[in-house]
C-alpha cells in the first residue's frame, strides 16, 4: 500500500493514518472489521469537506471495510413551506452518492444495530455515541476518530494500535455513584453531568439498575459523549470489559465522586419547556426496542395538550423494523398527531434556521448541547414524557 | 550563516509529499503567532490564516485547535490553489497532520527546545523575508538573500 500499489488515494490515506499513528503513540496499525465514518452533513464539512470526499470517490477505489456512515442533513425537509436551498441540497446528495460509490451501507449514528460488534473486535469508528456504545457496552475495541481519520482508516481497513486497541489501557479513572434514573431524560441527564464533571476522565459508573433500559442507557452515552473527550464509559454490570479484567477488584483505590439526584432534576427544571417549534426525538437514532414506546408517549402527550408543537420529528436509521414502524405510525394517527418520521437523517446537524425554525424541545442532552450551535435554534428539555 | 544575517531554525520533517524530497523550499516567511482554527480562521478564497497571506508562503505557526473537519479546509486551501509552500507546527496536532498528508502540503515541526509561541513572536520581526526549508527539510533558513 506504501508504494502506490493500490493507487494514489490509497498511498495517501496511508501515510496519513500512519502520520496520525506516529503523533498518537501507536507502534503498528491494527486490522478492523468495521468502519464508521462521521463529517457527512454538508453543513458540517462544508464545500472543502464535499471536494475532498468527492475526489476520493472519483478515483478507483472502494473501502477495504464494512463501512457506514453517519447520518446526513434532513436538507428534503420543509417547514412552514420553507425549504432550503436547491445548491443545498444538491450538495448533500453528492455527498451521499460518494459515500453509497465507495462502499457506505447504511447512514446512521446507531451503527452497531446495523451490524453489531463483538467483544474484543478493532473497529474504526467516528461519531462519540457509537463509538461510547462499542466500547462500553458491545466490549469492542475502537478509539474516538474524527471525520477525515474514520474515512482514511475505511479506505485501508486499518486503525492504529493505540488507546482504546489496548487491553491495558480499558481502565476507569475514577467511580461515579449515581442515582437511579426514573426516565430516558433523566438518563440523558446524568450522562451528561458526568462529563461536565470531568471531560478528560474515564468514569465507573456504579449504581444503574439491573434491567436498565438499553436506551436508556444509549441516551446516557449520548449525554456523556457530548459533555465529555473519553471514548468509554464503564458501567458496572454492563460493561464486559469489567468481567475481563477481574471486574471491580482495581477500582477499590480509585478516588469515589457522587452525582447527586437534586443535580440531575435542577438542571432538567432549568432548561425545560413545553412549547417550540419543533419536537424532535431520536438522538441517537430510535431503536426497535424504544420506538413504539416512544410515539405512544409523544402522542399522548401532545393529544392532551401538555406539550405545544408545530411539528414533530421522530428520527431513526435503516435497521428499524417495518412492522414496528407502521404500528408506532398507528398509534399517532389514532391520536390524531401528525408526525414526521425520518431515516438516515440528523436533525442535529442541519442547519434548522435556514427553514425559519426557532425552537426545539428534545428528550436528548446530545441535542440539547449541540443544536443551538450547529441547528440555530433555541433547545429545551422535554421532561416528563419519556 | 556565511553571511551572517541570516536566521537558521531547526526542524523535522513530519511530511514531505512524494516527488518533493530533494527540494529547496522557498518563499516568503509568514508568522502566525496564536494557535490556528483551521475551520474558523482560514479564508480559503483569498488564501488567508487570521488575515495574514499564506498563500506559496513558507507558514509558521503554533499548532492547530477545533473541529477534526479542519483538515479539509487545507485540503481546500490546495485546490484553489492558496495552500502554503510549506507549513511549519512548533507543536504537531491531527487535524493538522493529516490535513496537511491529504493535500500534499510539505509540513515541518520546529526541533527547538523552546518551540514555543514565544519563539513564534520573535520570529514574527522576519515576516515578508524570504525564507527556505533545506537540508533534507532539516533546517529553514530566513534571510541571507539566497533565495
Amino acid at each position: 500500500m506504501w508504494n502506490g500499489e493500490f493507487g494514489h488515494v490509497v498511498e495517501k490515506a496511508i501515510r496519513a493514518v500512519v502520520r496520525y499513528g506516529e503523533l498518537m503513540g501507536a507502534e503498528k496499525l491494527v486490522r478492523v472489521s468495521h468502519a464508521h465514518v462521521s463529517g457527512v452533513s454538508i453543513f458540517n464539512i462544508g464545500d472543502a469537506g464535499l471536494s475532498f470526499i468527492e475526489d476520493v470517490a472519483s478515483g478507483n477505489v472502494r473501502f477495504r471495510v464494512f463501512t457506514t456512515a453517519n447520518p446526513y442533513a434532513a436538507v428534503s425537509l420543509s417547514f412552514n413551506g420553507r425549504l432550503f436551498s436547491n445548491e443545498v441540497i444538491t450538495k448533500q446528495h453528492r455527498v451521499i452518492e460518494s459515500l453509497r460509490r465507495l462502499g457506505s451501507v447504511a447512514f446512521t449514528c446507531a451503527p452497531y444495530y446495523v451490524r453489531r460488534p463483538r467483544a474484543g473486535e478493532h473497529l474504526a469508528w467516528a461519531e462519540s455515541n457509537a463509538v461510547l456504545y462499542a466500547n462500553s457496552v458491545a466490549g469492542a475495541m475502537t478509539n474516538r476518530e474524527g471525520g477525515p481519520i474514520a474515512l482514511l482508516e475505511a479506505l485501508i481497513g486499518r486503525a492504529p494500535y493505540y488507546g482504546m486497541h489496548i487491553r491495558g489501557e480499558r481502565m476507569p479513572d475514577y467511580v461515579i455513584k449515581v442515582p437511579r434514573p426514573s426516565s430516558y431524560v433523566e438518563s440523558a441527564v446524568i450522562g451528561y453531568l458526568i462529563g461536565m464533571l470531568n471531560p478528560s476522565k474515564t468514569p465507573l459508573v456504579k449504581g444503574l439498575p439491573r434491567h436498565v433500559p438499553e436506551h436508556w442507557v444509549r441516551a446516557m452515552l449520548a449525554g456523556f459523549g457530548a459533555s465529555s473527550h473519553q471514548p468509554i464509559m464503564f458501567l458496572d454490570g454492563i460493561s464486559p470489559d469489567l468481567r475481563l479484567s477481574g471486574g471491580l477488584g482495581k477500582s477499590a483505590q480509585l478516588e469515589r465522586l457522587s452525582l447527586d439526584e437534586s443535580d440531575v432534576r435542577e438542571f432538567i427544571r432549568d432548561r425545560s419547556c413545553l412549547e417550540a417549534d419543533l419536537l424532535v426525538i431520536g438522538c441517537p437514532h430510535l431503536s426497535n426496542e424504544e420506538v413504539l414506546e416512544a410515539f405512544m408517549n409523544v402522542a399522548s402527550a401532545v393529544n392532551g395538550g401538555k406539550i405545544r408543537v408545530r411539528e414533530c420529528w421522530m428520527v431513526t436509521g435503516d435497521f428499524i423494523d417495518e412492522e414496528i414502524l407502521k404500528q408506532a405510525q398507528q398509534v399517532m394517527t389514532a391520536y390524531d398527531v401528525r408526525v414526521k418520521v425520518l431515516r438516515d437523517v440528523c436533525p442535529v446537524v442541519t442547519k434548522l434556521s435556514e427553514l425559519g425554525i426557532n425552537s426545539i424541545c428534545t428528550d436528548s442532552a446530545k441535542a440539547l448541547h449541540y443544536m443551538p450551535k450547529l441547528a440555530g435554534v433555541d433547545a429545551c428539555i422535554l421532561a416528563g414524557i419519556r | 550563516m556565511c553571511l551572517g544575517r541570516e536566521v537558521v531554525v531547526k526542524l523535522k520533517p513530519l511530511h514531505i509529499p512524494s516527488g518533493s524530497k530533494s527540494l529547496r523550499l522557498c518563499g516568503k516567511l509568514a508568522v502566525i503567532v496564536e494557535p490556528v482554527s483551521l475551520l474558523g480562521d482560514i479564508d480559503v478564497d483569498r488564501g488567508l490564516i487570521k488575515g495574514i497571506e499564506i498563500a506559496d508562503r513558507v507558514v509558521l505557526m503554533p499548532y492547530g485547535i477545533g473541529s477534526t473537519v479542519g483538515s479539509y479546509i487545507i485540503y481546500a486551501l490546495r485546490k484553489c490553489g492558496k495552500s502554503p509552500k510549506a507549513l511549519v507546527v512548533a507543536k504537531a496536532d491531527s487535524v493538522t497532520v493529516i490535513g496537511a498528508v491529504i493535500s500534499d502540503v510539505p509540513l515541518y515541526q520546529l526541533n527547538e527546545v523552546n518551540a514555543s509561541e514565544g519563539l513564534l513572536r520573535s520570529i514574527k520581526k522576519y515576516e515578508g523575508m524570504v525564507a527556505c526549508i533545506e537540508g533534507g527539510g532539516k533546517r529553514l533558513v530566513i534571510g541571507g538573500g539566497r533565495s
